[in-house]
């Protein structure tokens, strides 16, 4: 059974990773055939390029390991933050940016 | 878990809550900080503790801060029960930016845009995408919607989506500006049907750009499938790769190799 702790400071260590090179793993098994998902579009199986294009799709296509800061339990405001706090017991972690037009949820920052 | 972006200097953007935690915390004063800070609040909303936000590393100094250590020392002052409630939202990727229903008359609620950058085969930082949603009413699925016959689509329609084809980590004067100009001709070409859908091809070329050969661009090359449904012109989804290079320019040209792939939401499950 997984620590909770365990795997929420793992994920918060990849958030880390969006400004440094620091590296950790959160592994969570790749999903099942995405070809596979990709044949399910109705694409004829052979000699169509969008074929060729889905593939391309699923192979950039992130994976959920990729994505695992997301599996943290964000917020979109503090406010909302402060509310759900209150209401299920937790503690809430806030990153505090400055000088940055980005956003460290989207990415983009 | 949250965050709070500003690049105003007064910090008037803020809200209020989190303006008065940064304002009236000794991180605001410290000399020696940098732009990241992380606070961990009780669950009133109380700071218990409060550190610098870059990651130390190798680079560690009084400016940065090694998060796991920080993180350990929130734990202890946070005097947790030994077991939290479960979260309400068991997924393990419950945050992951979504739209969640599509309009009333069927069409897609938007798109899902994934923007991934470098080789991943060498770049730590190609592994972490970026993703990005754009919800979108009717009228503007109209410039997809099915046709019989070959035609072509400006890039600009897809401005809402293209916008986003830009890099993490680059300053605040570039990303302040966006794209401003969307070039390139999309071919739209129908490709067959089967029995429950009619499909499409969309390519082409695209050129990005901020108004001034001295700002940022991006040129590359655009791929879609589309689906509709056999008895109307609504588009059904779209499944979209796009693979260029962000010519970053910042005291000279710094070219980065982008590729995203852009989905129609929702969609299938994962």
């Amino acid at each position: 059974m997984k620590n909770p702790a365990r795997s929420y400071l793992r994920a918060v260590r990849r958030l880390g990773f969006l400004f440094a090179t620091a590296a950790v793993s959160l592994i969570i098994a790749w999903p099942p055939d995405r070809l596979a998902a990709a044949a399910g579009q109705g694409l004829p199986a052979t000699d169509d390029p969008g074929r060729e294009i889905l593939e391309k799709f699923q192979s950039i296509f992130p994976d959920d390991e990729d994505l695992a800061v997301y599996g943290l339990d964000w917020a979109p405001t503090l406010k909302v933050a402060k509310a759900r706090a209150a209401m299920e017991h937790r503690p809430i972690f806030l990153i505090f940016v400055t000088n940055s037009f980005g956003n460290i949820y989207t990415g983009h920052c | 878990m949250t965050s709070v972006h500003t690049a105003k200097e007064n910090l008037a953007e803020v809200e209020p809550d989190a303006r008065k935690i940064f304002a009236e915390s000794a991180l605001s004063r410290d000399p020696n900080r940098l732009n990241v800070f992380l606070f961990m609040l009780d669950e009133r909303g109380e700071v218990v503790h409060e550190c610098h936000g870059v990651p130390g590393g190798r680079r560690s100094g009084p400016d940065r801060s090694d998060w796991s250590a920080e993180i350990a020392k929130s734990l202890e002052k946070l005097i947790l029960p030994k077991a939290l409630p479960p979260l309400a939202n068991q997924s393990p990727l419950r945050s992951l930016p979504d739209l969640a229903d599509g309009t009333a008359s069927g069409l897609p609620a938007g798109v899902r845009i994934f923007v991934r950058q470098g080789d991943p085969s060498s770049s730590p930082r190609g592994h972490l995408p970026i993703v990005e949603v754009v919800p979108m009413k009717p009228d503007d699925w109209k410039p997809l919607a099915w046709s019989p016959e070959t035609r072509t689509i400006e890039a600009a329609n897809l401005r809402d989506w293209l916008v986003w084809l830009y890099p993490a980590a680059i300053r605040t004067a570039d990303e302040s500006k966006r794209f401003q100009k969307f070039e390139g001709s999309l071919v739209l070409e129908p490709t067959g049907r089967d029995d429950t859908s009619r499909h499409a091809l969309l390519r082409g070329e695209i050129h990005l750009s901020k108004g001034s050969e001295s700002q940022s661009e991006f040129e590359g090359k655009f791929e879609a499938v589309l689906t509709y449904r056999l008895n109307s012109p609504h588009l059904q989804s779209v499944r979209a790769v796009v693979e260029g290079v962000y010519l970053y320019r910042q005291r000279g040209t710094n070219p980065q190799k982008l590729r995203a792939v852009i989905e129609s939401r929702p969609g299938e499950p994962r």
